[in-house]
């Protein structure tokens, strides 16, 4: 049996929430004059057709709900809900003109930031050299290129993160929610003969798992996950779920398993998985923890490392780095949106973040180039889109604060 | 939603009010106990009916390949066009947060159970529907099947006599 060890469990802070367009923007926004985007229509939820009213049911719970945004066809704009407030701001701006004071007023010190993320968006339009733009070919006026993404040398898995982003660019695809699956899967191990041979059937990957001699159980599967969960986690669905991914390669797979269950002290880990039939053993987030806090996490990893430091890692894209290689990674779940539409009200931080990116991916290739035929790269703008909401895309870690709606 | 809120729905208004084409969400009926969030058989049971009208052809889908769960974020279960939605057993464990959850309450499993068996009942009789179709509906179409029935039998009997005149046999 290989054994792993030696490491020293440190591992980067969470990332600073921010607002990275307001430092470098040659004007303040709130000078700028900017314009509901007329590509989209604002219907409010009651007037939308029976079937639309179906499909967005959800959305006729959030008390401070309105409706949705509708874009025209073609125009590479998804469809969005918005609130009361956003939709009496868009109403205020169908002419072109700057942002209202009872506005700036409410959205306070990110105001900045929020305007920028609605340029982004497409759901407002900024006014610059006599044209309104939003989208990709917005993002100049935002962020002008010296404060962009910064280079330099990347971990393991933020270098994975960026070959993702690049691969969802270069596929032919319209449709959000088939690119954010494609980005999702990226680093997958094909399901090759090779695979099938070796792992005929679920026993064959059962007999590698060895679950029964792990420290703690049972593990109770649905086919594709052994999960085991804490009799009383006290966790609830409305407090964000930090996880930490633990991705070996195949061959390690079963020491790698063992260690985690050793080291996992219960109740900090109140949840663990496994995927337990050869697509799940394929996946890079084989074996992922539950956790409550980032502390608990922390200290997981680390005592984790201590046995298996130097472990031959898969790689997990979209996950935050933890110690600069592709073993240990981390995220963290949503807290569970109940007033948004079904698909989307279960989000985990993976998804959250391939769902963003195949969003601004989608809008930035089907924008034209400026008007001096300069077109900025959609990997490059869906970084940036991210990077507004407080994810550091050096590293992929969410921010302490504020990030998605909980602190 | 408090304040200047929004959120992306991703879908494209070309994909809406399409239906989707997930096998996933239209027929997939292999339920198992205990993995399924109670939301997730509400929507089984709800659309059950529906299903059992037999309304829907399954397609497989273009996110299912590599037993891909994220259909079950990515896909709306409220189909436009009235198309049935069935949860697969798989989406759960992906789609939830924070580990695994407990199974249905034992009433909806009774409900389920009755409804499930309502569709088969309904897909029997389409079954027995379907064969009744295949028979000849008219003395013509019974004389043509008889004709081709016996040269059938003339060309296996010629075939016969050829097999018995070949030396060895």
């Amino acid at each position: 049996m290989t054994t792993f060890g030696g490491a020293t469990g440190r591992f980067p802070p969470l990332a600073t929430a921010g607002s990275p367009m307001q430092s470098g923007a040659r004007t303040p926004l709130r000078d700028l004059r900017f314009r509901a985007n007329p590509d989209y229509e604002l219907v409010l939820f009651e007037r939308l057709s029976p079937s639309e009213q179906e499909l967005f049911r959800g959305l006729s719970t959030d008390p401070d709900g309105y409706g949705i945004l509708r874009p025209r066809e073609g125009s590479g704009l998804t469809v969005k809900s918005v609130s009361r407030d956003l939709a009496l701001l868009l109403y205020t701006m169908r002419e072109p003109g700057t942002f209202p004071r009872y506005a700036l007023e409410g959205l306070g010190r990110q105001g900045d930031s929020a305007i920028a993320g609605m340029v982004l968006d497409g759901i407002l339009e900024i006014e610059s050299d006599g044209r309104m733009l939003s989208g990709a070919q917005a993002l100049p006026c935002l962020s002008p290129p010296g404060d962009q993404i910064p280079q330099g040398r990347q971990g393991a898995i933020a270098s994975l993160s960026l070959s993702a982003l690049q691969y969802g660019q270069a596929l032919d695809i319209a449709e959000p929610g088939l690119l954010s699956a494609r980005l999702y899967d990226y680093n997958r191990i094909p399901a090759s003969a090779r695979w099938r041979s070796r792992f005929p059937d679920p026993s064959a990957v059962a007999e590698l798992l060895d679950l029964e001699n792990a420290a703690f159980g049972p593990f109770r599967s649905d086919g594709h996950w052994a999960a085991w969960q804490a009799a009383a986690s006290g966790h609830g669905s409305s407090s964000p779920t930090f996880k930490l991914y633990v991705s070996p390669a195949i061959e390690q797979l079963r020491e790698t398993l063992h260690a985690a269950t050793a080291v996992a002290a219960v109740p900090r880990v109140f949840g663990m998985k496994v995927g337990c039939d050869l697509y799940g053993i394929l996946r890079p987030d084989k074996i992922v923890l539950y956790l409550k806090t980032f502390s608990d996490l922390q200290e997981t990893a680390a005592r984790f490392l201590r046995r298996m430091s130097g472990c031959p890692g898969h790689g997990v894209p979209f996950s935050a780095d933890l110690d600069g290689g592709t073993l240990l990674s981390w995220g963290v779940d949503p807290p569970r949106d109940a007033h948004s539409v079904p698909w989307l009200q279960n989000e985990s931080w993976r998804i959250r973040v391939t769902n963003r990116l195949a969003c601004a991916l989608v809008l930035a290739k089907s924008s034209a180039a400026d008007s001096d035929g300069v077109r900025i790269e959609p990997w490059r703008f869906a970084m940036e889109r991210v990077r507004l909401e407080g994810v550091d895309t050096r590293t992929w870690t969410p921010s302490a604060t504020g990030l998605y709606g909980h602190n | 939603m408090p304040g200047f809120q929004y959120k992306d729905l991703m879908i494209t208004v070309g994909s809406f009010p399409r239906p989707c084409l997930c096998f996933a969400w239209s027929f997939q009926i292999t339920y198992k106990p205990g993995l399924h969030a109670a939301e997730a058989l509400d929507m089984f049971v709800a659309n059950i009916p529906a299903a059992a009208a037999g309304t829907v052809n399954p397609v497989q889908c273009m996110y299912a390949t590599n037993n891909n769960p994220l259909l079950c974020t990515l896909h709306t279960p409220y189909q436009p066009l009235n198309t049935p939605v069935v949860m697969s057993p798989i989406h759960n464990l992906y789609a939830m947060g924070a580990g695994p959850s407990i199974g249905p309450p034992p009433e909806s499993l009774a409900t389920l159970k009755a409804q499930l068996r309502q569709a088969l009942d309904n897909i029997e009789r389409q079954e027995a529907a379907g064969a009744e179709s295949m028979q000849p509906q008219t003395e013509a179409e019974v004389d043509e099947l008889q004709t081709k029935l016996r040269e059938a039998m003339t060309e296996l009997e010629r075939r016969k006599e050829e097999l018995r005149r070949k030396p060895g046999k």
